[in-house]
């Protein structure tokens, strides 16, 4: 899968670093004194990159944890989210990464320990009974390459210690050993994005079908654990009143409602510019040829179609789920 | 669509088996030899020895060939290395200049059909072989240039390990570069069916939407025009495959803006199925 290994020179003795290397003994290794030179430049065509790409292991040096765009949250008031990597081994069209960054390599930050310390600050500092979000899959998805990062096997341990930290991990991976194998632990949601399994087909290149997903939630929720729901973005097409019912009902048929943690929908935004870059990268998207328009620096659905969109999922969703467990992401920055 | 591709060759003897292979033809130029096959899809051009005259020679094989995002480029060239085997191919995955320090990270987006190593750029032969590097004088030169055309996935330097610790770079001989450069033509090949392939893959991105010249020619449009008007017909034909926009839905549009607007107006009603091809 991972042919090449780009290092950092800094951390080629690292502990994980060299874990790493022991599983992947085939991979071509190059060092590199710091992963911008790889990851940063200009001349990087996403697309092309898609094809096959590489794995750079860094140190992150700052800015560990960071506050959560505005209109991005479940429920708590404090919301921080963390990278400890940055893409995604899935291809997602509406995916704003793909408009983010130049490059499709995954770059994987392996001083865990950094981020751990940063937490606990945070936690320290706010010494109230009030709970604190810290959502790990924003910039990537927090399963999905496991089997490399050991990411969750990390840092279940650690929010298992600070219960007023919640930890959510966003995923569309069915890969849930290491969950399944932990006993659960009431302060993580795992968090599940979909979109009807017709878009699924279309938009989302190389992710688990959505029975799959559903039926992994449904292991998750039996051994315990606490599950989320993400239906964002929303996407608009012809018949979406059908798709979405549809896949709203059958997540409920499978899923109890009891361990349901949160439910939300978004909207799909783009920040103008980043949308320009995805819809040169990928002209031949259909995705990109809908009711899109520009506003308040963003392009999206009109107001209409968004409020209608989402007014539809919640109509429904009310039906099956208290309002206090349904949410709205209306980010309106990246 | 043909894949286009843009060799980079720092003397004859190593362009030599490329030429006779492509079967290139000399081109009339005066500042560098410049060959190119039929319909114009292949070029080479001889740079002569080091990376400043890699650099140039690459700017100007650019501007001779219309050089787009959607070219190819390929450095191929000898090298040294302490213990690599003579004759044996590599492909760079690092590529750094020895003077100033700066580096570059060809993206391997395909199966290499080669070794692949990093590469240091001397301006003086060196021949103590440092670091596990192959040792040559364009690549970084070569590169710096290239990628201003291109991406780093479509820009790539192979070297042909013409010395190592056991064998001298004294003994180099013109027939022996071009017997070394001919016994890789099979490595040379495979390498260039992928970039070709990738140059095709992204003609294919950025090439005009169908109707875009016959608009052209029925109206004016200015620059702004012209990139809404290549937009809209990209929509046009994600919406309303196999239709003409021009029979169907212009066929009374008096000017651009007419048509900007009739366009832009039909697509946004048009309803967006996203299950049907």
């Amino acid at each position: 899968m991972i042919e090449t290994i780009y290092i950092e020179s800094e951390i080629r003795s690292h502990p994980r670093t060299k874990s790493i290397l022991s599983r992947f003994s085939k991979a071509r290794i190059v060092e590199c004194e710091r992963y911008g030179e790889v990851f940063n430049p200009k001349k990087q065509n996403f697309r092309l990159q898609k094809m096959k790409p590489a794995l750079i292991i860094a140190r992150k040096h700052r800015n560990f944890i960071l506050d959560a765009p505005e209109g991005f949250g479940i429920g708590g008031r404090k919301n921080y989210y963390f990278s400890h990597m940055l893409n995604c081994i899935y291809d997602c069209r509406y995916c704003f990464l793909q408009g983010m960054y130049r490059s499709a390599n995954y770059v994987l930050f392996v001083n865990y320990e950094d981020f751990q310390n940063e937490i606990n600050n945070i936690v320290e500092q706010n010494p109230d009974e009030e709970e604190i979000t810290f959502f790990s899959g924003y910039d990537c998805d927090s399963l999905a390459l496991e089997s490399v990062t050991r990411f969750v096997r990390e840092f279940l341990p650690f929010f298992q210690k600070h219960k007023k930290a919640v930890l959510e991990l966003r995923t569309k991976s069915i890969n849930v050993d290491e969950l399944l194998n932990h006993e659960v632990i009431p302060n993580c949601v795992v968090a599940y994005s979909f979109t009807p399994e017709n878009i699924s087909q279309k938009l989302e290149h190389g992710v688990p079908p959505v029975k799959k997903r559903i039926q992994t939630m449904k292991s998750l929720a039996e051994k315990g654990w606490r599950v989320g729901i993400r239906l964002d973005p929303l996407i608009y097409h012809e018949g979406y009143q059908k798709y979405y019912s549809k896949l709203i009902q059958e997540i409920f048929y499978t899923i109890s409602v009891e361990s349901i943690h949160s439910m939300s929908t978004g909207p799909m935004r783009f920040p103008e510019k980043m949308f320009h870059t995805i819809e040169r990268l990928y002209p031949d998207e259909r995705l990109f040829s809908g009711p899109l328009e520009n506003r308040n620096g963003l392009t999206s659905y009109s107001e209409g179609i968004e409020t209608e969109m989402i007014n539809f999922c919640n109509t429904i969703l009310e039906n099956h789920l208290p309002k206090n467990k349904l949410f709205s992401c209306l980010q309106s920055s990246f | 669509m043909i894949g286009k591709i843009n060799f980079v060759v720092a003397l004859f003897c190593e362009a030599k088996p490329i030429i006779t292979h492509f079967n290139l033809r000399k081109m009339d130029s005066t500042l560098f030899k410049i060959y190119s096959n039929q319909n114009h899809s292949i070029w080479l051009i001889i740079s002569s020895i080091g990376s400043s005259a890699s650099s140039r020679a690459t700017k100007h094989l650019a501007l001779v060939s219309e050089a787009d995002m959607g070219t190819a480029w390929l450095n191929i060239g000898i090298g040294g290395h302490d213990n690599l085997p003579l004759e044996k191919a590599i492909l760079a995955h690092k590529i750094t200049n020895s003077s100033t320090g700066k580096t570059w990270f060809p993206q391997l987006i395909f199966d290499p059909p080669c070794l692949t190593t990093s590469v240091k750029t001397v301006e003086k032969p060196d021949f103590n072989y440092p670091d596990d590097n192959v040792v040559e004088m364009e690549a970084s030169g070569f590169y710096s240039a290239a990628e201003s055309y291109s991406t780093r996935e479509m820009v790539h330097c192979m070297k042909i390990i013409s010395d190592n610790s056991q064998s001298p770079a004294g003994k180099i001989t013109a027939a022996i570069v071009d017997k070394s450069i001919s016994r890789n033509l099979s490595i040379i090949k495979e390498l260039v069916r992928k970039l070709q392939f990738l140059s095709m893959k992204e003609q294919e991105r950025t090439s005009d939407p169908p109707f875009l010249q016959e608009c052209l020619s029925r109206w004016h449009f200015t620059v702004t025009q012209t990139h809404q008007l290549k937009s809209l017909l990209r929509k046009w034909l994600l919406l309303q495959p196999g239709k003409n926009v021009l029979d169907v839905l212009l066929p009374d549009c008096k000017d651009s803006r007419n048509v900007i607007q009739t366009l832009d107006l039909h697509l946004k009603n048009t309803p967006v199925w996203m299950d049907h091809d």
